[in-house]
Parts: C-alpha cells; structure tokens; sequence
C-alpha cells in the first residue's frame, strides 16, 4: 500500500523533479504503483496493457522475478566496485555478449545507457579515425547528451543546437506518408554524393538505428544497410549500428542487422540489454577497433563502468530471453501483429501505412488515402 | 491524435501516440490474446480517426 494518494504522487514529482520533453505546467503523469509482465497498475488500481514496453524498452515484460533475484543477490555480495577491477559478473556478461554480437564483434564498454554508448561509440571513432565528422540521419534519435542530440535528427535537437560540431545529417530512404520510400539504389546514390560532398577522408563514421525507433519504425528496404556497409568500406568510415531501442529480440532477431547479414564495425546497446530493470548500456566493438586502442590509450572512463547491479540484471535478462525463447516468440507474435495491422489498414479508411518487424510496429493515420496527407503534421505536439 | 491518445488512455492501453503514428512495441512475452485485446481497443480508437478522414 502506498502511504500517499495517487494525486499526492503526482503533484510531488510535479513540484520536485522535472519530466521530459515537455513544458511542466501541461503534463500530468500517470502514478504507477506496480507492474508485472505485460501490464502495470496504477495506484488507484486500474491496469494497463503496456504495448509500447515503456520506452521501447522494456523487452522480457516487467518485474521478471528471476532478474529480481539476480539484482538482490549482486547487491548483497558486491553491489558496487571500481571499474579498474575485474568481477566475475563482468567476465560473464563479457563473454555473453561476444558470443550474440554479430560478426566478429567480441568486446565491450559499459555505460549507464543508451545515450553514453553513443557518446562513446562517436569518442572511438573519432579518435581511431583521427577525422572529425560523422554522419547521422534525420529521422533518427541518439541520445540527449550534448553530444549525442547533435546526433539526433528529429526536431528535439533544435533547442540544443548548434551542438557539438562537425556533425552531418543525411536523408533517409523514407520521406514521410506522401513521398514514401526510396528503393536502396535511390537512397545510396544519394548518401554516397553527400560523402563525397564532404570529403570521405573526414568522415570517422556513419551512425544509424538499422531499424530507426522513435521516428517511426522505419525499415530500411532490401540491400540498403549492404550498401551502407560497402560504402563505408570503400571510403574507410566506420559503421555505428545503433540498437539501442531494436537490439534484444525487438525485431525478432536478438539485433536487427541479422535481417540483413550486415556486421558493423561498432553497436550499441541498452533498453532492451537489462530489459531496462537497471540502467546499463554498452558499446561492442569489433577487433579492427579495439585492437587499435591495444597500443593507445582509450581517453574515457566512467565510474559506473561495469556496474555489479546492472551486469548482473543483464546476465539474468538475457538467460530469460533464451530459457522462454523470446527471440523466436518475438518474430511469431510479428506475424500475428502484422495481421492485426492489415485487418486495421482494411477496415479504417484513416489507416495509411502500417508496417512492423517483430514486435517493432507502427500504425500511420492520413486524413486521405489518395494525397496521403498525414493526420498530424510533421512534429505536430505529442501525447503520452 | 490528441482524441485517440485520450480513448486508448481511458480504455487502458498505453502506447505512444507520436505525430500521425500509433506505437505497437509491446513486451515480447506478449500473448495472442493480449495482442488481440490491444488492437480491439486501437480499433476502438481508429472510429475516431475516420471520422477525421476527409
């Protein structure tokens, strides 16, 4: 039982912490007292179907009691030590990763998220590289550091530019309901004259969500992220997959890149990761990369690098996505999501695009299916 | 979009709903059942939308 009301909650966190993304005086949040699987409740006790896992995040359902019992444990044995030392928890997790990650990608840096593996990720390159520039898309989201929103392409950089310098935003394949999608050839001509254009021996990398997220579950078309990955090759830029919000089964593969056999020089990672039960993110790297960092020093650090509690969550996160096969249900359930979308698109006339990869889906509304014009404008203001 | 965002508020389905765009990212444990109740009430809510639809 909670000591406060529900409205006691709300008006609390109102008065004395900030929300995101939003002016303070016009939102007013939900309190949730407890959540377990696919629903939460609220603390006046009505229950919620949760069909956006919190922020796309949370992939094995909430409070999975046997992640619960992992963090417990690490916090009675070693919740917390320096990350110059080593830990088992950390050989573990190591050694997990190197063998899900695509390719040859077999090492890792722990962050507290998905933003600090961008930041990251973007430090690497750069620094292996010795160029100054990287390509990101607009229709994308990275992060919030300074950095990292500098990055991001969607309007919530705006307010943070100019940013960090030197970054360079390309179009995407998709063009929004009325223009569509470009075919790969037409979108990789385009994304090797912006190369060109800017000179390919200033170009450290080229970051990109393979299957992007928040901007609309975009799914890039066949051969497009083959031909990203050979023009990055041709020009020696590196190739950032960020997965932060489709790594972990979200598209029915445990990283959306499988789909296409594509294996990037560097991927990130979060969310999904400890299926967001503690805050951890890491950036994998393949021996092209790291191995340059064996004879240089690697100029980051952070003090919660490898952190017990959230290595031990993502430990027991990821033995449950294999013990209840969740990558395989996740692809099965995408099957079932996509008939559910084209029963929508077929009966609703205000239906103009359904598309989803796994459980990675998306409903567009047009106000008209012959002009295709979206039912709100682009950027027009969100809700919950 | 803000009308639709309030049905499915009101009938206990949390998503985004962003610009134009309504979220289907559930957990991955999610059932057909579960799937199938979530998208009766995004139905729900599409009745709404047609009524937009010009």
């Amino acid at each position: 039982m909670s000591e406060l009301t529900a409205d006691e909650i709300v008006d609390l966190c109102l008065k004395h912490t900030l929300y995101d993304w939003q002016q303070q005086g016009s939102t007013r949040p939900i309190a949730v007292a407890s959540a377990r699987g696919c629903e939460f409740l609220t603390v006046d006790g009505k229950r919620y179907l949760d069909f956006n896992s919190q922020l796309m995040g949370v992939n094995i359902g909430h409070a999975d009691p046997r992640v619960a019992d992992a963090i417990a444990e690490q916090a009675r044995v070693l919740p917390y030590i320096s990350p110059f030392m080593a830990t088992e928890v950390r050989a573990q997790l190591g050694r997990k990763l190197a063998e899900l990650m695509p390719g040859d990608l077999d090492k890792v840096f722990f962050t507290l998220g998905g933003a600090e593996a961008n930041e990251n990720a973007i430090r690497i390159a750069k620094s292996m590289t010795g160029r100054q520039k990287i390509l990101a898309r607009y229709r994308s989201y990275h992060g919030a550091t300074y950095a990292t929103i500098t990055l991001t392409g969607d309007p919530r950089r705006w307010a943070n530019e100019p940013g960090m310098p030197g970054v360079v935003h390309v179009l995407d394949p998709y063009h929004g309901t009325q223009r569509g999608t470009d075919d790969a050839q037409t979108a990789l001509a385009y994304l090797e004259e912006t190369i060109m254009l800017e000179g390919p021996e200033t170009v450290a990398a080229f970051i990109l969500e393979p299957v992007t997220g928040t901007n609309g579950i975009l799914i890039p078309p066949d051969g497009y992220l083959q031909g990203v990955r050979e023009l990055c090759d041709r020009h020696g830029i590196l190739l950032i997959a960020d997965e932060v919000m489709s790594g972990f089964g979200r598209t029915g593969e445990w990283f959306a890149v499988n789909h296409w056999g594509v294996v990037p020089d560097i991927i990130t990672m979060a969310k999904g990761l400890t299926s967001s039960a503690v805050p951890l993110g890491a950036v994998g790297l393949s021996p092209k990369i790291y191995r340059y960092f064996d004879e240089h020093v690697f100029y980051g650090g952070l003090t919660y690098n490898s952190h017990p509690l959230g290595l031990a969550a993502a430990l027991a996160t990821i033995r449950v996505y294999e013990e209840d096969g969740l990558i395989e249900h996740s692809a099965k359930m995408g099957e079932v999501m996509a008939r559910h979308h084209q029963e929508l698109a077929d009966k609703h006339p205000s239906v103009g695009l359904v598309r989803n990869i796994g459980l990675f889906g998306i409903v567009e509304l047009v106000r008209n299916r012959e002009t295709m014009e979206p039912m709100a404008p682009f950027n027009a203001r969100a809700t919950r | 979009m803000k009308a639709i965002g309030k049905h499915l508020d009101e009938r206990g389905l949390f998503t985004m709903v962003r610009w134009n765009g309504i979220m289907t990212n559930p957990p991955l444990p999610i059932t057909e059942e579960q799937l199938a109740e979530g998208f009766g009430i995004i139905d729900e809510a599409l009745e709404i939308a047609d009524r937009a639809v010009v």
